[in-house]
C-alpha cells in the first residue's frame, strides 16, 4: 500500500484465527487502519495477497466481500431512518420488505434498542448510534466483522461498558472480528488475539496476556501496560545481569543470545523497595513522587537519572516519603528480557 | 442640551448596528434603485419612433401577452431547465470524482475550471460555432474516423445552443457543488460499499440523496444563469432558438423600446422567482416529510 | 476572430452602454476649447483619430476630443438622458439614420446656421437633414454599402442579383443580418420584386413584401447580429454567401481572404451616418466648422481612401480615380433604405420581422 509515497504497510505476514476477536493495536500512524481497509477492500495493496477462507480476496471489490464494517465516524446515513440504515444492506441484496423488517427488529433487539426503527439518526445519543452502526454491520451475518476505532468517540465510562458488550456480542455470534484501536486497555479487554503494529510492521502478536507477559521488544513491553526498561546483558537463557545484579527472567526474547545487550522490562508491580542498606549502591533510588490510590500506592523514583515506577500493594503499611532513598529489588522469574 | 446628550447616546448605541448597513447600502444602490427604475420604466409610455414618456399604463405588459412572446417565454424556461438538468448531471459526478482525487490533482482540476470561467459568452459562442462548423468542426474528425461520409454542420441549431449553455454553466455548477461534495464524509459511501452496494448504486442511493440540497441550488443557479444568456442563443441558434433575453436585448438596444424591454424583464423576473419559490417549497415539504 | 473587428460593434459595447443609461447618466462635464466628436468605437474611431482629426486641428486650430459611441439606439438614449440633465457627452455625433430621425422627432438636435455650411452644396438632398421648419440640423457624414457577398472558392462565379438569394440552389448557405432595420431586406425585396421601395408606404404593401421575404428563409443558415461571426464564416466558406458590408469585405479580400463583394444589378444598399449636434452643446460655431470641413470633397475622398467609405458628395466633385471609386462605390443606382418606415412603425415592423424569422 502506497500512502502519499510512503509505505504505510510493509511486508506484513499475518494469519488470523477463525472465530476469534482480533485487535490491531498500535500508535496512530502505525498502519493498522490501512491494514483493516485493505482487508475491507477499501485500499488496494501494491503487492501481496489477502486470502480469506482459502480464496484470494485481492481482486474482489469491497461490495462483494460480504463483510460488515463499523467506521470510525460510524457513517450512519443521515437521510435514512434507523430501520432504513440497518435494512440498507438487505435492501441492496433484494430482500423483501417483510423480511427486512423482521431482521431489523431482530438486530435492534440484539443491540438492546428495540422499537426505535422509525426514529432519525439525529435523535440518537453517541452510544445509541454506536449500537445502530454495529447492528447495521451485522445485518447480513457477515463473514468478517471489521471495526475501525469504533469506540473512540465515546466517553470513558460508556466506552468500557461498550467494550464488554461488544465482546459478549462477538462471543454470542461467533463471527471473526477485527478491531482497530490505539487503546491497549481496550485491546486487553476485548481481544482473543492482539496484533501490535508500528511503522507499518507487525511487532508481535498473540493472546493479550501472553503478549503482556512475554514481550519481545522494548516497544511492545512499553506499549502494552507500563513498564520500566533497564539496560541489561544476557547471561544465559534465563538469567540476565542489570546494574551489577543477576536476575532470573520469566521470558527471553527469541532473538537474544548470551552476551547480547538488551533491555529488561520490569513491570511496576514486579519491583519492590527494600532498605537501602540491603541493596547494592547501583540499585538505590530516591523517591520523587508518591500517591496512595487506595487500591495500591504508586511511586516514582529517581534511579541515576532514570525515572522508575513502582506499584506497592496495599497490605504493606509502610509510609514512603518523598526524598527518601530506598533499594530496588527486581522479582525473579517475573520479568522479560527484550530486544531494544 | 439634554436632547443632545440623548442623541449622542443613541448614536453610540447604534454604531454597533452599522455593520448590517453596509450590505443594505449595496442592496439599495445596486439592486433596489435600478430595479425600481426598471419597474417604473416598464409602465411608461412608448413613443413610437422616438423614446418614451413617463406614464402609468399596462400597454407594455399587455403587448407581452401575445402568443408570440408567451411562446418565447415558455421556450426560454424549458431551454434553461434543460440546460440546468444537463449541466448538473454532468457537473455532479465530475465534481464527485474530483473530490475523491488527491489534493494536488484537485487544485489542478479547479484551476483549469477557473480558466474556463474566464471565457466570456462571446468567446464560448465563437469557439463552439467553429467546433460545430462544417469547414473546421468535429464532423471532420468523424469523417476521418469513417463515421461520416462528408463533413456536416451542427450549428445553428437548438442542440448547439444547449451545448453552449451547458458548457457555459458547468464550471459554475462545479464550483457550487465542490464545497458540499468535498465536505461529504468519505466513509459514508465507503460504508455503502461495505454493505454490498456497487459504486453506481452507492452514488444513486447515498451520494445523491445526501446532497439533494446542493443539487437543488445548482439546478436553480444554472436555470437563472442561463435564462439571462443572450449571446449564445443568437450566435449558435436559429431565430426559433432565440430566448426572451435576446428579445429583451433587441428591444432595449436596437429598438430603443426601454418600456417594453423593462416589462419583459420584470415579467421574466417574476416568473423566475415564482418558479424558485415553488421549487424550494416543494423541497421543504419533502424534507419535513423526511423528518417525520 | 477576424483582426478587423467591426466598427458597428454591436454586442459588448452597446449592452454596457445601455446599462449605463439606467445606472448613471453621463458624468461628463463641459470643458474648454475642444470639440467633442463621437464616432462608432473601433475601426471608425481609430481611422478618424489617425487620418482626419489631426489635419482638421492643424487647419482650424480647433482641438478634437474623440468620443467612442456604441451603435444601435444606445447612444441616442444616452444623448437624450444627457440633454435632459443639461450635459454634453459629445457636441457632434455620427448618428445612424434611424437614430437621427428619432432625435429629429424629439428635437434633440441643435438647429445649425446654413450659411456656415457652404459645403452642403456638394451633397444630394437626402444628406441634408432639416426640421419641418426648414432649419438644417445635420449633414451626411459617411456612407457605406451593404452588398451581396460570397466566397470565391465555393462560388467561382459571382452572383449578380439580389434575386439569387431566393435561388433554391443556395439552400442553407446564406448569412443575413438579424434585424429588420439593419438588414434592410424589406427594401431589397421591394426593389428586386416590386419595382422599388414605394410599396413599403403602406402596411398592406409591407405585408406583401414580408410574404415574398419569407420564401428566402430555407436558404438562410445564420441570421447574424455579430459581424465578426459572419465574416469569419464567410472567409472559411462555412457560410459562403450573404449580405455584408462592402468596405470590410474589400479589406478582407485585400488581406487575401477568398471573399468578394458584388454590387447586384438592383443596387447595393447605401446606408449612412450623419453628423448631428446635441441641442445642449455650447460649441455651435466649432461644430459647424467641423461639419462643413467634413463635407469638403477632398476630405470625403480622403475618407474613401483611408476608411473605405463611399463619399457623401457627388462622384465628379471628388478627386477619386476610377479604381479608387470602384473600391468604395458603384455607378449602379443604390437602394436607399426607407428609414422613415422604421421611425413610423418600428415596433410593428420589428414584431412582424421577429415572427417571420423565428417561425
Amino acid at each position: 500500500m502506497e500512502f502519499d509515497s510512503v509505505r504505510a504497510i510493509d511486508n506484513i505476514d499475518l494469519v488470523l484465527p477463525q472465530g476469534q476477536f482480533v485487535c490491531l493495536l498500535g500508535p496512530s500512524g502505525c498502519g493498522k487502519t490501512t491494514l483493516l481497509r485493505m482487508i475491507a477492500g477499501l485500499n488496494t495493496p501494491t503487492s501481496g495477497e489477502i486470502i480469506f477462507d482459502g480464496e484470494p480476496l485481492t481482486d474482489v471489490p469491497s461490495h462483494e466481500r460480504n463483510f460488515g464494517m463499523v467506521f470510525q465516524s460510524l457513517a450512519l446515513f443521515p437521510h435514512l431512518t434507523i430501520a432504513e440504515n440497518i435494512g440498507y444492506p438487505l435492501r441492496i441484496r433484494g430482500f423483501s420488505k417483510r423480511k427486512i423488517a423482521a431482521r431489523v427488529d431482530e438486530l435492534l433487539e440484539l443491540v438492546h434498542m428495540p422499537g426505535v426503527g422509525n426514529r432519525q439518526i439525529s435523535q440518537l445519543s453517541g452510544g445509541q448510534r454506536q449500537r445502530i452502526a454495529i447492528a447495521r454491520a451485522l445485518a447480513i451475518d457477515p463473514k468478517l466483522f471489521l471495526l475501525d476505532e469504533p469506540l473512540s468517540a465515546l466517553d470513558a465510562k460508556l466506552r468500557e461498558a461498550m467494550q464488554i458488550e461488544l465482546k459478549e456480542l462477538q462471543r454470542k455470534l461467533g463471527v471473526t472480528t477485527i478491531v482497530v484501536t490505539h487503546d491497549q486497555r481496550e485491546a486487553m479487554t476485548m481481544a482473543d488475539h492482539v496484533v501490535i503494529m508500528k511503522d507499518g510492521q507487525i511487532f508481535q502478536q498473540g493472546p493479550p496476556l501472553e503478549v503482556y507477559k512475554k514481550p519481545n521488544t522494548a516497544f511492545v513491553a512499553d506499549f502494552i501496560g507500563s513498564t520500566n526498561l533497564m539496560p541489561c546483558r544476557i547471561l544465559s537463557s534465563d538469567t540476565v545481569e542489570t546494574y551489577g545484579t543477576e536476575v532470573k527472567v520469566a521470558h527471553l526474547a527469541a532473538s537474544l543470545k548470551p552476551n547480547d545487550q538488551a533491555a529488561l522490562s520490569v513491570r511496576p508491580e514486579d519491583l519492590s523497595l527494600i532498605p537501602k542498606e540491603d541493596a547494592p549502591e547501583s540499585m538505590r533510588a530516591k523517591i520523587t513522587f508518591s500517591v496512595d490510590l487506595g487500591t495500591h500506592t504508586e511511586l516514582q523514583l529517581d534511579h541515576g537519572g532514570q525515572d522508575i515506577m513502582v506499584t506497592i500493594p496495599p497490605q504493606r503499611q509502610q509510609v514512603f516519603a518523598q526524598g527518601e532513598i530506598w533499594g530496588l529489588q527486581i522479582a525473579d522469574n517475573a520479568c522479560a528480557a527484550v530486544s531494544l | 442640551m439634554r436632547s443632545g446628550v440623548a442623541l449622542k447616546r443613541s448614536v453610540l448605541r447604534k454604531s454597533g448596528k452599522l455593520i448590517p448597513l453596509y450590505p443594505t447600502f449595496f442592496l439599495v444602490v445596486f439592486f433596489l434603485v435600478p430595479f425600481t427604475v426598471m419597474l417604473a420604466v416598464s409602465f411608461f409610455h412608448r413613443v413610437e419612433g422616438a423614446f418614451f414618456e413617463p406614464a402609468f399604463e399596462f400597454d407594455n405588459y399587455l403587448r407581452f401577452f401575445d402568443p408570440f412572446y408567451l411562446g418565447i417565454l415558455q421556450f426560454s424556461i424549458l431551454l434553461s431547465m434543460a440546460a440546468a438538468v444537463l449541466a448538473t448531471a454532468i457537473a455532479f459526478p465530475f465534481t464527485y470524482m474530483i473530490t475523491r482525487m488527491s489534493r494536488k490533482a484537485q487544485v489542478v482540476a479547479l484551476v483549469l475550471l477557473l480558466a474556463v470561467l474566464s471565457l466570456s459568452e462571446v468567446i464560448i459562442g465563437f469557439s463552439w460555432s467553429t467546433l460545430l462548423s462544417r469547414t473546421s468542426g468535429i464532423s471532420n474528425l468523424f469523417v476521418s474516423l469513417g463515421l461520416l461520409e462528408k463533413p456536416t454542420s451542427y450549428y445553428p441549431s437548438l442542440s448547439a445552443v444547449l451545448i453552449g449553455l451547458v458548457y457555459l454553466s458547468v464550471p459554475y455548477a462545479v464550483l457550487v457543488l465542490y464545497p458540499p461534495l468535498s465536505r461529504l464524509d468519505p466513509e459514508l459511501p465507503e460504508a455503502a460499499r461495505m454493505m454490498g452496494a456497487s459504486p453506481m448504486r452507492t452514488f444513486f442511493t447515498i451520494v445523491i440523496p445526501l446532497l439533494r440540497r446542493p443539487i437543488m441550488s445548482t439546478l436553480i443557479l444554472v436555470f437563472v444563469f442561463t435564462l439571462g444568456a443572450y449571446t449564445l442563443p443568437q450566435t449558435l441558434g436559429k431565430p426559433s432558438s432565440w430566448t426572451l433575453s435576446v428579445h429583451i436585448t433587441d428591444q432595449a438596444i436596437f429598438q430603443a423600446n426601454l418600456p417594453f424591454a423593462a416589462a419583459m424583464a420584470i415579467f421574466l423576473l417574476v416568473v423566475t422567482l415564482a418558479m424558485i419559490a415553488v421549487t424550494s417549497m416543494l423541497d421543504k415539504t419533502k424534507s419535513e416529510g423526511d423528518t417525520k | 476572430m477576424p483582426t478587423l473587428m467591426n466598427r458597428r460593434y454591436f454586442l459588448g459595447t452597446s449592452a454596457a452602454a445601455a446599462a449605463g443609461v439606467i445606472a448613471a447618466p453621463s458624468v461628463l462635464r463641459a470643458d474648454t476649447g475642444t470639440l467633442k466628436v463621437g464616432t462608432y468605437g473601433g475601426f471608425f474611431q481609430d481611422s478618424f483619430d489617425a487620418h482626419i482629426y489631426p489635419a482638421f486641428t492643424e487647419e482650424t486650430g480647433i482641438k478634437i476630443e474623440s468620443i467612442s459611441e456604441p451603435t444601435g439606439s444606445a447612444w441616442l438614449i444616452q444623448l437624450q438622458a444627457a440633454a435632459r440633465a443639461g450635459q454634453v457627452p459629445a457636441d457632434v455625433s455620427m448618428m445612424t439614420q434611424i437614430a437621427r430621425l428619432k432625435g429629429e422627432k424629439e428635437k434633440l438636435w441643435l438647429p445649425l446656421d446654413a450659411s456656415s455650411l457652404a459645403n452642403s452644396a456638394n451633397m444630394p438632398d437626402h444628406f441634408i437633414h432639416k426640421y419641418e421648419s426648414g432649419e438644417i440640423y445635420g449633414l451626411g457624414a459617411v456612407s457605406w454599402y451593404i452588398n451581396l457577398v460570397s466566397n470565391t472558392e465555393v462560388y467561382p462565379d459571382a452572383p449578380t442579383s439580389w434575386s439569387d438569394i431566393w435561388d433554391a440552389k443556395y439552400e442553407d448557405s446564406l448569412g443575413l443580418l438579424a434585424l429588420v432595420d439593419n438588414s434592410f431586406l424589406l427594401e431589397i425585396t421591394a426593389s428586386t420584386f416590386f419595382g422599388g421601395t414605394a410599396i413599403l408606404d403602406t402596411e398592406e404593401g409591407i405585408l406583401k413584401v414580408f410574404d415574398k421575404l419569407a420564401e428566402v428563409k430555407p436558404n438562410v443558415r445564420l441570421w447574424y447580429r455579430d459581424e465578426g461571426q459572419f465574416q469569419q464564416a464567410l472567409e472559411t466558406g462555412e457560410i459562403p454567401m450573404g449580405q455584408y458590408y462592402h468596405d470590410v469585405t474589400g479589406l478582407a479580400a485585400a488581406d487575401g481572404q477568398p471573399v468578394r463583394s458584388t454590387f447586384p444589378k438592383e443596387g447595393g444598399v447605401l446606408d449612412s451616418g450623419s453628423w448631428c449636434v446635441l441641442k445642449t452643446s455650447e460649441r455651435q460655431t466649432e461644430a459647424q466648422t467641423f461639419i462643413n470641413y467634413m463635407s469638403r470633397p477632398d476630405i470625403q475622398s480622403k475618407l474613401s481612401r483611408f476608411v473605405g467609405t463611399a463619399p457623401t458628395v457627388a462622384r465628379e466633385k471628388t478627386d477619386l480615380t476610377v479604381e479608387e471609386f470602384a473600391a468604395v462605390s458603384s455607378d449602379i443606382a443604390p437602394i436607399i433604405p426607407r428609414y422613415d418606415i422604421y421611425a413610423q412603425r418600428g415596433d410593428w415592423l420589428n414584431q412582424k420581422w421577429s415572427q417571420l424569422i423565428a417561425s
